[in-house]
């Protein structure tokens, strides 16, 4: 135990200044209590973010600066933006922040669908990607979430919701050819009757486990 | 592990644990300590053991959260229960990967025992209720021939609606809705903080007598006392150097199980908030004694206190908040609690007297409780007391330590003997 004359103070843990006024104190016995562990502490750098994000950064300004020194008729440094965006989420849920199969598998299709549809804005606006890309890449999604439930039963739980949200997905090629944004009906009704086959084979082939997973995750 | 013959129960959150998932993180993890300072050295294996039985006891806290369309909830974990020697910084954000998914962890470090809890699950009473089950399976282990058996509420009071209901709606149907008026913004404190996850701890033990003894010399509680104090602190350390007309206000955390006669191990507390503006009058620490005491006293009215329920409670039945998706639901409720931080400066929980059973009772020195760190609010101060032994706590994120300083110095100047234990961050 010791004490601190300038705050008028006793102090039980070992040392030799006041943690109040940091001054020195004086032992009155021999006494002293470790209440807590020392913890070293250590910044944590991550180098591999930081490289990644430089190089992103340094990459897409240059596209950007350069499309618009030269001509801006062809809208190109939007590809490499598209490109880096899906990178980075390639890299964010798929290599960093791995957790979840059925995630990483919602974010791959959200982020193709978006890439190629920023890439076929900055090429013209042709609508291939709406028309030959989505739905074949949602279709496939599905297909793989499904097979990603039924061969896991049990991480069916994780699984459930993302396969849920891709079949959700599946109706988008559909809506688009309604909306007039992409030209070609029958891939779209493809990917929708696709879709719902998958959510058919889900309920069919899971427990009863699976309806009360997804009673619990709707509840309000 | 999860296997499918494993039975899940589902729960929603209860009304104030809403909104803790959604604005927890690294730098504000929402994150509470109770510990029990014993009078030996604990032992690992015994402590394994009782954590065992006291979950089995208290299965509200054998849940892991889990996020839905609309909300999140509860869902029982069937991973395995462990504990640790404590080896990093106090009330560090809650991951459920190193934490088997569960929403609490025990760590011990020589003769003591902390429990540290994400709020969302419980407030400080809920916790304590959970730590002296703990201790008490603990003694059972540890002293059989001792420790009276059944000395705890039976297994079967812990699994009742009665422990495990959401007190704010329950009590709070009967009143009719009102507009609650806004908090006014108060004085921050302007303090440079650590990095993240470091959290000063500088805790002070006292006599319960001695100060009894000033608060009552001065016809008030002891919560209105050391908040006083704590006002005091502020202003003659932060207030005085960046002056503005905002008041300083303490949060003060008010249990509402006394008040609704409930058993709730959850969340069921009201912050209600005093304040003075030095701006506009300098106080002698008599005057803030007075209109400390005079604002506890009305705002701790049963009506008052109830009526503050019923606002949180109508936010959350709101038909169209509840359909709201949850990602879209999480921007909101940040926003609602960024704006309710700047309505106070400062936390200061008061827990109370503790009391444990009569068979166990001499293997205990002590409990504490640290609240966690929070972005905007660097300093926190909690208290509980346990016979004559008080522990008054104060969590700190910044490098400065003069609010802590001035507090415990007023204290001693006062003649009330004042102990420090720190964790020298």
């Amino acid at each position: 135990m010791r004490i601190c004359k300038q705050c008028g103070i006793s102090i039980k843990t070992e040392g030799s200044s006041c943690p109040l006024c940091g001054q020195d104190t004086f032992m009155i016995d021999a006494t002293a209590e470790q209440a807590y562990p020392i913890v070293s502490y250590k910044i944590i750098k991550d180098f591999l973010n930081r490289l990644f994000a430089f190089l992103s950064i340094a990459i897409g300004g240059i596209s950007v600066f350069l499309n618009f020194y030269t001509s801006l008729k062809a809208p190109w440094s939007l590809i490499v933006i598209a490109s880096l965006l899906y990178s980075w989420s390639l890299y964010f849920y798929n290599i960093k922040r791995y957790k979840n199969r059925g995630q990483s598998l919602l974010m791959q299709t959200i982020g193709i669908c978006v890439m190629v549809f920023i890439i076929d804005f900055a090429t013209g606006v042709s609508k291939w990607s709406t028309t030959y890309v989505l739905a074949p890449v949602i279709l496939s999604s599905n297909i793989m979430g499904a097979i990603l439930v039924l061969t896991k039963p049990y991480k069916i739980y994780e699984y459930m919701m993302y396969e849920i949200a891709l079949i959700v997905m599946g109706a988008i090629p559909f809506l688009l050819f309604i909306l007039k944004l992409a030209t070609v009906a029958w891939i779209g009704v493809s990917c929708l009757i696709g879709s719902a086959l998958v959510l058919l084979a889900i309920f069919l082939f899971s427990d009863r486990d699976a309806i009360q997973e997804i009673k619990r995750r709707l509840h309000y | 592990m999860k296997s499918n013959n494993h039975h899940i129960v589902f729960k929603k959150l209860d009304t104030t644990g809403i909104i803790f998932p959604s604005v927890s993180g690294r730098k504000n993890t929402n994150v509470f300590r109770i510990t029990a300072v014993l009078k030996e050295k604990v032992t690992p294996e015994h402590l394994l053991k009782a954590l065992e039985k006291a979950a089995d006891q208290m299965p509200s806290f054998k849940v892991k959260l889990k996020r839905g369309l609309f909300w999140y909830y509860f869902e029982t974990n069937y991973h395995p229960l462990f504990i640790e020697e404590e080896n990093d910084f106090p009330c560090r954000t809650m991951n459920k990967y190193k934490n088997n998914h569960y929403l609490f962890r025990l760590n011990y470090f020589g003769n003591r025992v902390n429990l540290e809890v994400f709020h969302v699950l419980c407030d400080g009473n809920g916790a304590l209720e959970f730590l002296k089950n703990i201790l008490y399976y603990y003694f059972i282990e540890k002293y059989p021939q001792e420790v009276t058996k059944n000395d705890i509420p039976p297994h079967n009071f812990y699994l009742s609606s009665e422990t495990d209901e959401d007190g704010y709606p329950l009590f709070t149907s009967h009143i009719q809705n009102i507009k609650s008026a806004r908090d006014e913004k108060a004085f921050q404190f302007h303090l440079i903080r650590m990095p993240v996850p470091k959290l000063r701890i500088i805790e002070g033990d006292f006599s319960v007598a001695e100060v009894l003894k000033f608060s009552r010399s001065h016809q008030t509680s002891l919560t209105a006392f050391f908040a006083s104090v704590l006002l005091l602190s502020i202003y003659h350390t932060q207030y005085k150097y960046h002056p503005k007309n905002k008041p300083i206000v303490i949060s003060i955390p008010v249990d509402m199980r006394n008040i609704c006669q409930s058993h709730t191990v959850r969340n069921f507390f009201i912050a209600i908030n005093v304040g003075i503006n030095f701006y506009q009058k300098d106080y002698t620490f008599e005057e803030i004694i007075e209109e400390v005491t005079k604002q506890l006293k009305q705002k701790t009215q049963k009506d008052f206190l109830l009526n503050k329920a019923k606002s949180n409670v109508n936010i959350q039945q709101n038909k169209f908040l509840t359909f709201l998706p949850l990602p879209i639901k999480k921007i909101g409720l940040m926003i609602a609690y960024k704006i309710g931080e700047k309505g106070f400066t400062c936390t200061l929980s008061n827990m109370g007297k503790t009391t444990t059973a009569e068979s166990f009772s001499h293997f205990i020195e002590g409990f504490g409780v640290t609240i966690g760190s929070s972005k905007s609010k660097s300093i926190k101060c909690s208290l509980c007391s346990y016979n004559d032994h008080l522990k008054l706590s104060f969590a700190s994120t910044a490098y400065d330590r003069e609010v802590e300083a001035y507090f415990f110095r007023f204290l001693s100047s006062l003649g009330i003997s004042v102990t420090i234990t720190t964790n020298e961050v």
